[in-house]
């Protein structure tokens, strides 16, 4: 099930929002928001639920036996545990997610002919992954303590807001909270504040941004030139923001509803004034998850210069190919972790000496021509689009225009796109917060916005949703 | 701030008294903050001072009134006041009585010696450890001393929130004690500062006094009092109207979900089919997600307002991408088809709805098939088969003039010399003889082809109108609707007016009046379409001239023939008109016409439609 769609607004919400407020014990609540998650994701995967909770069931037996290994002080068999556990799961990854694209460059390299399999790749299957790898590895070092109750993890894992667009949730963050949360008015008052915020983001300015910038990259014609291909790759880069922070934006308004406090996801990326700092804004959740799971285990910047390049270089091989299989996602973290390493080795001292906004100008170039290797479809549809934004090529505006004039409408929403972009509406909210009267209106916008949200999604059909090829 | 007021002590002070005094007898730690305002607003910015307020460990007593005040505004309320000097007093007592030892952190030097002079007088039994000013430099080396000497109770005055950061820091350190922080006690305590008098006391005007002595302190009471308890009230008006914020998402949410549920609509008018309505649970829809679709297209279509929601939207995407047009596009609409949305177009300046060309090559195989039922057809009507191709906007590219040339093939292929046309050949024409908004001839269209079909078929003379008049401005036709801009394109309706002979007319065999021109002609501005005013497809059409000299003839076309059908008919005695699409459903098996024309005794047939009559299955020939 999507959020931004009327069965989850009008369907599952509302009952959902009746049945957990009227029981009175955790265990019930639990029980109530496991059963509704697992509807909410056997709703668009039928099939793959079982996955999903097989994995969990895997998980939940290796999470007993190591501990009860390092109760009784068998610390080989509890590497043993863990290990097998790890491969098990990144197994499952790999093979849902990387196997056609493995047996493909196979093929292509070395001329063989496997055949690729006829395999789905499962909702929400590498958000998950990640999730539940951080319960086993925080578990094996004895950060967090070992879920017992069987319902607690599953709940934990496939809990639907944070399922199948993140924020990636470690266990240790709501640790606490599966057994013992309170939820009170004033949260669920601002998670639901937040969930209508995340839902204009996402079908008011992501959406929009869509229609445009799926037209330029879905087909290539030769009447697109180069000032279209660049409103096209601005397009992409806010709908990939909007798209992506308002799902999380949901995610944590939801979660704190419920009385759960996820961690914040994005920070306004798209202010930055280095690359350093945007990754610092963007996806923090996987971010820091590869900081904490693969980089710093490696050695992170306590070894030898050689090493630590190795390990950049590691991380952001990963992180691209976390986010696809296909060259191009590879390209794209490469892309990322050399300027980050060119940043941090000599950059660095240059961007503090320029004045902030040539620093701004420089991230958000960067920015735009990583989501343009990000966004395109194949390495030929690269090498294209990457000639005809920096050799000028005139673009057949008039051809365009009249082929398509629906899809310029949506171009009006670059403008609250720009705007939303900054902190501003969160320093407003900081300076009026507290007065009535912005109370007041603030609140008649959300429900306008409400309002124009549900006019969408019941008048349009369009409602694409990027990160479901994760 | 709220959750602040409920750690407060809520009851008595003097079982308060009985509370420190059990925990100071049986050695239990006990940390004691006397709140005021100011703590409660400092605590909201000052995170570690919160975090002591919000600690299980920590006492909070209502020391203020304005606590007390605020505490009752928030519907949690407290005894009544527990002041810090009052407890204070207290403690020296209990210590006096039981022999306790005490140490003083705190204040001025001079105070400081006061307090000594007084404990030693008034409370000779009390142990005094120690005492330090509240001026030394090292304050945490004062409190590691303290530590040491492990006392009993231990009154720090260093005003907040430094007191009860302090006495927290080092709070671990000690294994029993009773600690508060008391401000400005020890001044009263020592004699420097006097205390309100018992009545101010009594009428809680304690403030009133502190600030009629110290005029200055007007603005801390202002700060602390009177904001807060301002700061109290709009928490509480924001906190209705985020209720009401809440109350009112739930009620749309609900709304919806129980109108679709329990109250759905059968169809939906504005976009001409059956409504969806929620299904019911089937384990193989749900697998292959048919049935999640289904149920997002049925909240689509049953959530309350959802008609208003859709005709929204589309206008304003219609009214939108006309300003696009008229902007970036104004000086080079002239020769440009601009596609409105993926099935329709607008051709040149004039807000004209055009179909894009239709080519030859893509349907040519069902053109094939089409051709070989009507050669069957003529073959066996041995000769008396007229046909008419209307050619329009799908058979010609308006930019070049390019024809799709779908009426040659036809001709070259269909095995008769009376096959014929109505012509379009650039935008010019299609302009004069078809609607902007409709996909159907205008008044003058139809009246040429009815002229050119009159000199085919007969040898009279066609009628002539009467009049040409205009029935409305605001026409807005099937072209105008698939673009969902109706709201939009516009365009005058007008027609000739005819002076008809007596026809008898029987429409699926009721005795009926085709179309309602004379009505339309006499009412003003009345609300018109194509159909409305010529006349609706409907099965079978007889018309009865009565005129048993001239012959019989049977049309059979579609719903572009609606609108010469009345015109023909009175050069004719028997007008048989036949819409193959309606007549299996009317007369429950299909059109026979070997039979029906023996039976009508038919001299004359007409095939008459434009492209789709001449491709689709729904209007093949059989016997």
């Amino acid at each position: 099930m999507l959020f931004s769609s009327l069965t989850f607004l009008f369907g599952f919400l509302p009952v959902l929002f009746l049945i957990y407020f009227i029981c009175r014990n955790n265990f019930a609540k639990n029980i109530i928001l496991l059963l509704f998650s697992l509807i909410f994701y056997a709703w668009g995967e039928p099939k793959y639920i079982f996955l999903m909770l097989f994995t969990v069931l895997i998980v939940y037996i290796f999470g007993i036996l190591i501990d009860r290994c390092d109760k009784t002080k068998k610390y080989i068999r509890k590497k043993v545990f863990f290990i097998i556990c790890i491969v098990l799961l990144i197994f499952s990854l790999v093979f849902f997610k990387y196997s056609n694209f493995i047996f493909q460059n196979i093929n292509n390299i070395f001329g063989a002919n496997i055949k690729t399999l006829k395999i789905v790749l499962p909702i929400g299957i590498s958000f998950y992954t990640f999730q539940i790898l951080s319960y086993i590895i925080d578990l094996y070092n004895k950060k967090i303590k070992v879920q017992n109750n069987f319902f607690n993890l599953a709940l934990y894992v496939s809990f639907f807001p944070q399922l199948i667009a993140g924020p990636i949730v470690r266990y240790e963050t709501i640790e606490e909270e599966i057994s013992n949360r309170k939820e009170s008015l004033e949260n669920i008052v601002s998670g639901a504040k937040r969930f209508i915020i995340g839902l204009s983001k996402k079908i008011i300015i992501a959406n929009q941004m869509a229609i445009f910038a799926d037209l330029i990259y879905n087909n290539y014609s030769v009447s697109y030139g180069t000032s279209i291909i660049w409103l096209a790759t601005i397009a992409y880069t806010f709908q990939i923001y909007f798209d992506f922070s308002g799902y999380s934006d949901m995610a944590i308004g939801l979660g704190k509803i419920f009385g759960f406090n996820f961690l914040e996801n994005f920070d306004y990326p798209y202010i930055s004034t280095s690359i350093t700092e945007f990754w610092r804004r963007w996806h923090i959740s996987l971010s820091s998850w590869f900081r904490d799971y693969v980089y710093i285990p490696l050695g992170g910047n306590r070894v030898n210069k050689t090493k630590w390049i190795r390990n950049i270089i590691i991380v952001w091989l990963l992180t691209g190919l976390w986010h696809g299989a296909a060259w191009n996602f590879i390209i794209w973290g490469l892309f990322y972790g050399f300027l980050l390493l060119f940043e941090k080795l000599f950059f660095k001292k240059v961007l503090d000496k320029l004045p902030k906004f040539i620093c701004w100008l420089y991230t958000i170039f960067i920015i735009l021509i990583g989501w343009l290797i990000f966004r395109v479809n194949s390495l030929e549809q690269l090498i294209i689009y990457l000639k005809e934004m920096f050799i000028f090529n005139k673009t057949d505006w008039i051809f365009i225009l009249s082929n398509e004039l629906t899809t310029f409408n949506s171009l009006i929403f670059i403008i609250p796109a720009i705007i939303f972009s900054t902190p501003i509406i969160k320093k407003i909210n900081i300076k009026f917060g507290g007065k009535v009267w912005y109370t007041t209106i603030y609140n008649i916008m959300l429900l306008v916005l409400l309002l124009v949200c549900i006019t969408c999604l019941t008048s349009s059909s369009y409602n694409p949703f990027i990160y479901f090829r994760f | 701030m709220n959750k602040y007021f409920d750690l407060l002590y809520k009851d008595s002070f003097i079982k308060f008294i009985k509370f420190v005094k059990n925990n100071l007898l049986k050695e239990k730690k006990t940390f004691i903050v006397t709140a005021n305002p100011e703590t409660f607003m400092f605590s909201e910015k000052d995170k570690d001072l919160e975090n002591i307020i919000l600690d299980k460990n920590v006492t909070i007593v209502p020391d203020g009134i304005g606590i007390v005040k605020a505490a009752k505004m928030i519907n949690n309320p407290v005894k009544e006041r527990i002041t810090g000097i009052d407890i204070a007093n207290e403690l020296l007592d209990i210590a006096n009585e039981n022999k306790l030892s005490l140490y003083l952190f705190g204040s001025a030097k001079e105070v400081i010696k006061a307090m000594e002079e007084v404990i030693n007088k008034k409370y000779p039994n009390i142990k005094l450890l120690g005492t330090s000013d509240g001026y030394v430099k090292d304050k945490d080396k004062v409190f590691e001393k303290i530590a040491k000497l492990s006392p009993d109770i231990v009154m720090v005055a260093l005003g907040i929130p430094n007191q009860e950061k302090l006495i927290y820091k080092h709070y671990n350190k000690f294994k029993k004690g009773v600690f508060i922080g008391v401000g400005g006690s020890f001044d009263v305590i020592s004699g420097y500062k006097k205390r309100a008098p018992k009545l101010f006391i009594k009428l809680n005007l304690e403030w009133l006094y502190r600030i009629l002595k110290e005029p200055k302190r007007i603005k801390r009471f202002y700060n602390s009092n009177v904001k807060f308890l301002m700061n109290i009230q709009k928490k509480k008006l924001n906190n209705k109207i985020n209720i009401l914020f809440l109350i009112i998402c739930c009620l749309i949410l609900l709304f919806g979900l129980f109108n679709s549920i329990f109250n759905p609509k059968d169809i939906n008018q504005y976009e001409n089919r059956t409504a969806y309505k929620i299904p019911k649970f089937e384990l193989k829809g749900f697998i292959n997600k048919t049935l999640q679709d289904q149920i997002e297209l049925s909240f689509s279509d049953q959530i309350p307002m959802a008609i208003l929601m859709k005709k929204t939207y589309n206008y304003i995407q219609a009214f939108t991408s006309q300003q696009i047009t008229n902007i970036l596009l104004k000086n080079k609409c002239n020769n440009l088809y601009i596609n409105i949305n993926d099935s329709i177009s607008t051709f040149g300046c004039d807000k004209h709805l055009v179909y894009k060309q239709s080519t030859l090559k893509s349907d040519k195989e069902s053109y094939k098939k089409r051709i070989e039922n009507i050669n069957k057809f003529i073959k066996n009507m041995n000769g008396k088969v007229y046909l008419y191709y209307i050619e329009k906007d799908t058979d010609i590219n308006f930019v070049n003039n390019k024809k799709s040339n779908i009426y040659e093939y036809l001709e070259k292929n269909i095995n008769s010399k009376n096959m014929y046309r109505f012509e379009i050949n650039n935008f010019e024409e299609y302009k004069q003889y078809f609607y902007k908004t409709d996909h159907h001839w205008n008044y003058k269209g139809s009246y040429l082809a009815y002229k050119d079909l009159v000199n085919i078929l007969t040898n009279e003379k066609p009628l002539n109108f009467e009049n040409e008049k205009c029935i409305n401005d605001y026409f807005s036709g099937s072209k105008a609707s698939i673009g969902g801009v109706s709201s939009i394109y516009k365009e005058h309706f007008c027609a000739y007016e005819f002076e008809f002979p007596k026809l008898d007319i029987y429409i699926n065999g009721k005795k009926e009046n085709y179309g309602k021109e004379e009505y339309y002609f006499k009412k003003n501005n009345e609300y018109v379409s194509y159909a409305l005013f010529y006349g609706d497809d409907y099965a079978e059409i007889i018309f009865d001239s009565n005129n048993s000299k001239k012959e019989n003839i049977l049309i059979i076309g579609e719903s572009y023939d609606n609108a010469i059908l009345k015109l023909l008919s009175t050069h004719f005695n028997k007008t048989y008109s036949i819409d193959l699409r309606h007549y299996e459903k009317y007369a429950g098996e299909k059109f026979n016409y070997f039979d029906y024309i023996l039976e009508k005794d038919i001299d004359k047939v007409l095939l008459i439609g434009n492209k789709d009559y001449f491709l689709l299955e729904d209007f093949y020939l059989e016997v």
